[in-house]
């Protein structure tokens, strides 16, 4: 037993986990992170401890039932009926045994939980019954699978290899839990307050590449995406796993882990491309606006965007304008150029941090906020723009959908 | 437990003037006798055949969970498949997945709430305990028959309304009744319905473990001291420590609860400033406790029928009596091991020590166990298979916890079915398979009609291999990652799903034989004996079954409960073979050579 | 250990009900009865403390969740009130303690006056939480003989005859989604009040429950039931009061004192 501990507790050290029998029976794939292989070393390793302990026990039970099973006329030989020394030993070993336990657990688990610093933090958000994601750029990953969960295809997100990741992550109802079989990994999500999970998945082998073409994409049936030709990817499930209700059995995702240098690729363009300036312009809004400006006309650090975009803006230096699409560019890019009467010199710049994209979105936010916008066809609504590009396969978002 | 002479008491050869089970008179009488009887032994019968039939209603909804998860529920060209549970209940065809879902979410959360609340919390304390304690203490009753009345009708009471929740829908909160889920969910008056049901059965365990304890520290009979007492009663009096401990919290956490659902007062709800998580310390602080409920007086019978079946002095009495008060005490310190995943890395740490420290008295108990079969004179009898069946079945249980309260592992196997293979382990395999083995060894006890042994081994194999079958293949789909709760999931787990099903409906096979014996049983059995295998505690020192007031004469105990090695057992016929291998001076104990 | 009277009974004719009461055939003797109901109600009495254990921690929890909710809360609650309040149970609780000791002793008028003013402290009691404390609190109304209701301006409204008198702006300090004061200044004021609610009701349900049971003690003792050699019942009927007058020199200066 102390064998088959070591034995366990060298595969933790060294981080081994070949495809052995025992995996497959247990995970049927290694884990996909250094952290859950560390897992799988040891759960493999307690297997044998549970094995050692359970095949002595019960094999000394039976030799006794039928070593001294009842005769007719054949007395019980006297024996002790205790004996302290034996009891003793059989308290304190187990008890020093499972301590060894608790510590390579709890080392184990410290890495799986505590993202180092320089881990990139993306948002997720549960709600009843799907999963929501932003990547740090403020992007929403929008695409689905093919193939259904249930009844439902379910989201799909793209996640860069070797890379460290730290989710962030609350429920806007009750609670869920995030759980990534593949990385040993789990976390519930609670409606007040945040919760972090965090990775690095390796990289994919290469035997799962991305069609390369629109008639490869066909041929396989899958959608086709162009700045993701030829990508090598895993994909890993996840699964709800804190009872939620009705689909709580469908609210899965999958994470499909692309090389680093394709993920940035595609972050950058494809992640929004999806959605409508406007949502772009929200989020954008929601991740960096929204602590010194309100939408609703409420006072704050800088002015409300209510009703801002074609209104007259009165600065301190005593010049006015109408606050155009490229008043507020500037504004976003260089705050401190003009200021707005009543208002201090608080803002950073934003030169680098948005992109362009992005700053069309929040202006065509603005405008959808404001009385003062010509009037167009349904502010950025349904105008087919993005269209085009989005993936083939690609279902509106099924916010609670699917009944 | 000094060396002992024998048995007084039961002088033998009494006339026969009815037991506790003669009717009064006719079927009113009878019936109404029974429904305000104080007797002990009364109430325990009755708390077992209602406990049974629950058992049953749980086992129905059990296969009914199984039938659903015979295929992954799909929507296959406008049809849909794998809605079993609809079809098996419903006459008409289902119309939307999601119904097909919320019924499963229902019948699984039934499915627990009546397994536990209803049958296992109350099962071998309640039936068992109630009946046997006092005989085995000497006392004629327990300390208050009046108030063991009404923690009988506060259990039907409570039952009935969890069955009026059932009836009018059911709910689907899962058994924990996690919120906010479980006060936002629809069917308002359902959901407040079932958990007032569970808090009024928390009412009934208090007063029941409450009577117990006075029992224990003020009726046993003169001469017995504490480690006079069988290991039973040192079992159920633990556990009724622990019920008298922590039900009480469980209360309050229902009681706002129901406030909450109620009222929105809002102490779990995140949208008024409440706490959800709160609710799971509250609700684990019982919950976690209660399972040694569930499992100390099992292992009581336990260490009594391997004592007895194998007529041999328990090895190490003391160790396992200590490891019993041991176990409740520290159950109290380790409820946050099913929280590991929302809580503090510290707090998890803490939890995670702690919750390896309450194996430590569990082990010393099974090596006890192990230990006491060594140099016996084992019997093959349907209590020792049962015995046997739980050492191996507990064993695999107690172990696969060990994972679980190793941080790194439960971050992966927390709510998945890994968990659920764990629990039925230790339940069904540990407390299911401790009262099926005590129920059998007292059998003669109660009813005074002896069972066919071949065939209840029949019936211990079917389970025994039903069980395994169902279950064992649940620790993979766990660690494979199959999250539990689940109507419906992905195609790589249906084979092992498809095992554990058939599996369940062996297990339905085997206890439809156990229910064929014992009715076989009570119809026609062959008259039991007042001591058929044996035993040296003092419930065999009374008729099969007892006369109405237990004893004819108050016992006086002048031996351990488990000296074979000195004393015949009483009512013992000395041409049946164990006798004592070193008798010294006993007058009334023949020489074996 | 037993603190019951076990002298042989005296001749049955024309004595005392108590002094012919027989204990339950399955006790060897009184005093271990006795005992036993003692022991059984001690641990009865642990379950109603955990029971409240799970409002202290809630408001442990949340007080340090919200300090500022919690001092603004107990702002709100007048300490007089409960420390009248406190003074009528600890009154109360001496007179439950010299009625048993009367039992014992044997003067029956004694003992039953004791038990009369008992009741009426938890009457006390009760009337002072739900006229002067609740009912303002919850609907604005404020009882006529309330000497609070002269600080506020006459609003004119009144209801049940008179007896209650309407102050513009003072109730609607509800528990949880109830709560609807308009001038609260903490976010989080509605969890101070269901913590307030749901420990004081419980507890005064609690009194309700005592004052049962000493009701019933009183009927009994005028029929003769209690003397030295048997007072279960009033012995339990006062462990009861004493928990019930316990739980709340808890509660008082949790919810009026600290700040
Ligand atoms: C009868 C009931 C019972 C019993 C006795 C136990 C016993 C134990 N349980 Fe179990 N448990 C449950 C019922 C029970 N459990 C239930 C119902 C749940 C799930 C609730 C839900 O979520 O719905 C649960 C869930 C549960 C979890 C949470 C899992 C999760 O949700 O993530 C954990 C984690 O630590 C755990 C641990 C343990 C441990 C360490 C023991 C120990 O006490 C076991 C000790 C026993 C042994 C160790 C085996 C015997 C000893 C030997 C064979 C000798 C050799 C041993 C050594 C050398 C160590 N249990
Ligand atoms: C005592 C506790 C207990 C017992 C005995 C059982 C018994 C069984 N359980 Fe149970 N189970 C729970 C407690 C228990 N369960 C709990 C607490 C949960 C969690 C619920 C939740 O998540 O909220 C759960 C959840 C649960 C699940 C997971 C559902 C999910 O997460 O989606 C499954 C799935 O397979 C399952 C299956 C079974 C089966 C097949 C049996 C079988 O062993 C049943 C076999 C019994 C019978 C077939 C009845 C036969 C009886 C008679 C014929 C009467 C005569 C009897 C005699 C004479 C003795 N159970
Ligand atoms: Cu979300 Cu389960
Ligand atoms: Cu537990």
């Amino acid at each position: 037993m102390i064998a088959s501990l070591m034995s366990g507790m060298s595969g933790v050290l060294l981080g081994q986990g070949e495809t052995d029998l025992l995996t497959r029976w247990f995970f049927r794939t290694p884990a996909a992170t250094d952290a859950g292989r560390h897992t799988d070393a040891l759960y493999i390793g307690l297997w044998w401890f549970c094995v050692f302990w359970f095949v002595f026990l019960m094999a000394l039970m039976a030799y006794f039932v039928v070593r001294y099973r009842r005769r007719k006329g054949v007395p019980a030989p006297v024996s002790a009926s205790h004996n302290t020394p034996l009891e003793i030993a059989w308290t304190i070993i187990p008890t020093i045994l499972v301590g060894v336990i608790f510590f390579l657990g709890f080392d184990g688990y410290m890495n799986k939980m505590v993202a180092p610093g320089n881990a990139v933090e993306m948002r997720i958000t549960g709600f009843k019954w799907s999963w929501k994601l932003e990547y740090p750029n403020g992007a929403e990953a929008t695409d689905r699978t093919t193939t259904p969960v249930g009844f439902r295809d379910v989201p799909l997100f793209y996640m860069p290899a070797e890379v460290p990741i730290k989710f962030r992550m609350n429920s806007q109802d009750v609670m869920h839990a995030f759980w990534i079989p593949d990385f040993r990994i789990k976390m519930d999500l609670l409606p007040n307050r945040y919760t972090s999970l965090y990775f690095q998945a390796e990289a994919p082998d290469g035997a799962n590449v991305l069609p390369t073409s629109a008639e490869d994409a066909a041929a396989k049936n899958l959608p086709f995406n162009e700045s993701l030709a030829g990508v090598p990817y895993t994909d890993h499930w996840v699964f709800c796993a804190e009872y939620c209700g009705t689909e709580h059995s469908e609210m899965a995702a999958v994470i499909r882990v692309i090389p680093e240098d394709a993920f940035n690729k595609w972050v950058a363009t494809a992640g929004i491309g999806n959605l409508e300036p406007v949502q772009i312009g929200e989020i954008v809004y929601k991740q960096n606006c929204q602590a010194c400006h309100s939408v609703d006309g409420g006072a704050n650090t800088g002015p409300t965007w209510k009703d801002l975009y074609g209104s007259q803006r009165q600065f301190v230096d005593g010049t006015s304008a109408v606050a155009d699409e490229n008043y507020i560019r500037e504004s976003i890019l260089y705050p401190s150029r003009q200021l707005v009467q009543g208002y201090g010199n608080n803002m950073t710049s934003f030169a680098g941090v948005l992109s362009d994209k992005q700053i069309d979105g929040v202006i065509a936010y603005m405008k959808s906020l404001s009385v003062n916008a010509p009037a167009e066809p349904a502010a950025g609504e349904g105008d087919g723009e993005g269209a085009g590009e989005a993936p083939a396969g690609t279902d509106a978002p099924a916010e609670g959908g699917g009944q | 437990m000094s060396a002992a002479s024998h048995a007084t008491g039961h002088a033998g050869g009494h006339a026969h003037h009815g037991n506790y089970l003669t009717p009064k008179g006719g079927f009113w009488t009878t019936v109404k006798d029974w429904a305000t009887t104080v007797d002990h032994k009364k109430i325990g019968i009755m708390y077992l055949f209602a406990i049974l039939f629950m058992f049953f209603l749980g086992g129905v909804m059990a296969l009914a969970v199984r039938a659903e998860l015979w295929e992954p529920v799909r929507q296959e060209g406008g049809q849909i498949s794998g809605q079993m549970l609809y079809s098996m209940f419903n006459s008409e065809p289902a119309t939307s997945i999601a119904e097909g879902n919320n019924n499963y979410n229902r019948v699984f959360t039934l499915h627990g709430a009546i397994m536990v609340f209803m049958v296992i919390v109350p099962s071998i304390p309640a039936s068992l305990g109630n009946f046997l304690l006092p005989l085995m203490l000497g006392a004629k009753d327990v300390a208050f028959p009046r108030l063991n009345l009404l923690s009988w009708y506060i259990y039907l009471f409570g039952s009935f309304f969890a069955v009026i929740s059932l009836v009018m829908g059911g709910v689907d909160t899962g058994w924990t009744f996690y919120t906010p889920y479980s006060t936002t969910t629809e069917g308002y008056w359902r959901v407040v319905l079932m958990v007032l049901g569970a808090f009024i059965l928390g009412f009934s365990s208090i007063l029941t473990g409450l009577n117990f304890i006075v029992t224990v520290h003020k009726l046993r009979a003169p001469g017995m001291g504490w480690f006079d007492m069988p290991l039973f009663v040192w079992a159920i009096y633990s556990s009724a420590i622990i019920q008298v401990l922590a039900t009480p919290v469980i209360g309050i956490t229902l009681l706002l609860l129901i406030m909450e659902r109620v009222f929105r007062i809002g102490i779990f709800d995140p949208a008024l400033g409440g706490d959800p998580v709160l609710y799971q310390h509250f609700f684990w602080f019982y919950s976690h406790p209660v399972v040694y409920v569930m499992i100390l007086p099992g292992m009581g019978i336990i260490s009594d029928v391997i004592a007895v079946q194998s007529h041999k002095r328990i090895f190490g009495y003391r160790a396992i009596a200590f490891a019993s008060l041991g176990i409740a005490a520290v159950s109290f310190l380790v409820w946050g091991h099913h929280m590991f995943t929302s809580m503090s890395e510290l707090a998890a740490m803490v939890f995670s020590a702690l919750t390896f420290l309450v194996a430590i008295p569990t082990a010393v108990k099974v090596f006890n166990w192990i230990m006491t079969l060594y140099k016996g004179s084992i019997a093959f009898n349907t209590p020792m298979v049962y015995t046997l069946i739980f050492l191996v079945l507990f064993s695999i249980g107690g172990l696969t916890g060990l994972p679980l309260g190793t941080l790194a592992t439960d971050v992966h196997l927390h709510d998945s079915y890994f968990v659920v293979a764990h629990f039925h382990y230790v339940m069904m395999g540990g407390t299911i398979m401790a009262l099926m083995a005590g129920l059998h060894h007292w059998w003669p006890k109660f009813f005074g009609k002896m069972y066919n042994e071949p065939m209840a081994i029949v019936g211990a194999l079917l389970v025994f291999v039903g069980f395994n079958i169902t279950f064992f293949t649940q620790f993979f789909l766990g660690s494979q990652g199959m999250p539990r709760r689940y109507a419906s999931y992905v195609d790589e787990f249906q084979f092992l799903h498809q095992v554990s099903t058939v599996g369940s409906f062996l297990l339905l096979v085997g206890f439809l034989v156990h229910l064929g014996v014992f009715i076989h049983s009570l119809v026609a059995g062959k008259t039991a004996p007042a001591n058929p295998w044996g035993g040296l505690t003092l419930e065999w020192l009374a008729d099969s079954p007892p006369d109405e007031h237990n004893f004819h004469h108050e016992p006086i105990v002048k031996h351990g409960p488990y000296d074979f090695d000195a004393v015949v057992p009483p009512h013992w016929d000395p041409a049946d073979y164990p006798l004592p291998a070193d008798v010294t001076k006993p007058h009334n104990v023949v020489k074996a050579h | 250990m037993s603190t019951l009277d076990t002298r042989p009974n005296q001749p049955a004719a024309n004595k005392p009900v108590w002094s012919r009461y027989v204990h339950g055939h399955h006790w060897r003797t009184a005093a271990e009865e006795f005992d036993g109901a003692k022991l059984g109600f001690w641990l009865f009495l642990t379950t109603e403390v955990l029971l409240f254990a799970g409002i202290f921690c809630a408001y442990a929890l949340f007080r340090a969740m919200y300090p500022e909710a919690w001092a603004e809360g107990s702002g709100s609650l007048d300490w007089k009130w409960g420390a009248l309040n406190t003074v009528v149970l600890l009154v109360s609780s001496y007179t439950m303690a010299a009625s048993i000791y009367a039992f014992q002793t044997d003067q029956q008028k004694r003992a039953q006056i004791n038990l009369l003013i008992t009741l009426v402290a938890g009457f006390a009691f009760l009337a002072i939480k739900f006229l002067f404390e609740y009912t303002p609190k919850w609907s604005g109304y404020f009882f006529v003989l309330d000497p609070a209701l002269s600080h506020y301006p006459e609003s004119g409204k009144t209801a049940l005859g008179g007896l209650f008198h309407f102050v513009e702006g003072y109730g609607g300090k509800r528990p949880g989604e109830l709560f609807s004061y308009p001038f609260a200044e903490s976010a989080n004021m509605p969890l101070w009040w269901s913590v307030y609610y749901c420990g004081t009701s419980l507890h005064a349900l609690h009194v309700i429950i005592g004052m049962i049971l000493i009701a019933r003690v009183y009927v009994k003792g005028v029929k003769g039931h209690y003397g030295p050699t048997y007072y279960t019942g009033v012995e339990i009927a006062g462990l009861y009061w004493h928990l019930v007058d316990l739980i709340w020199i808890f509660l008082f200066p949790l919810l009026y004192l600290i700040h």
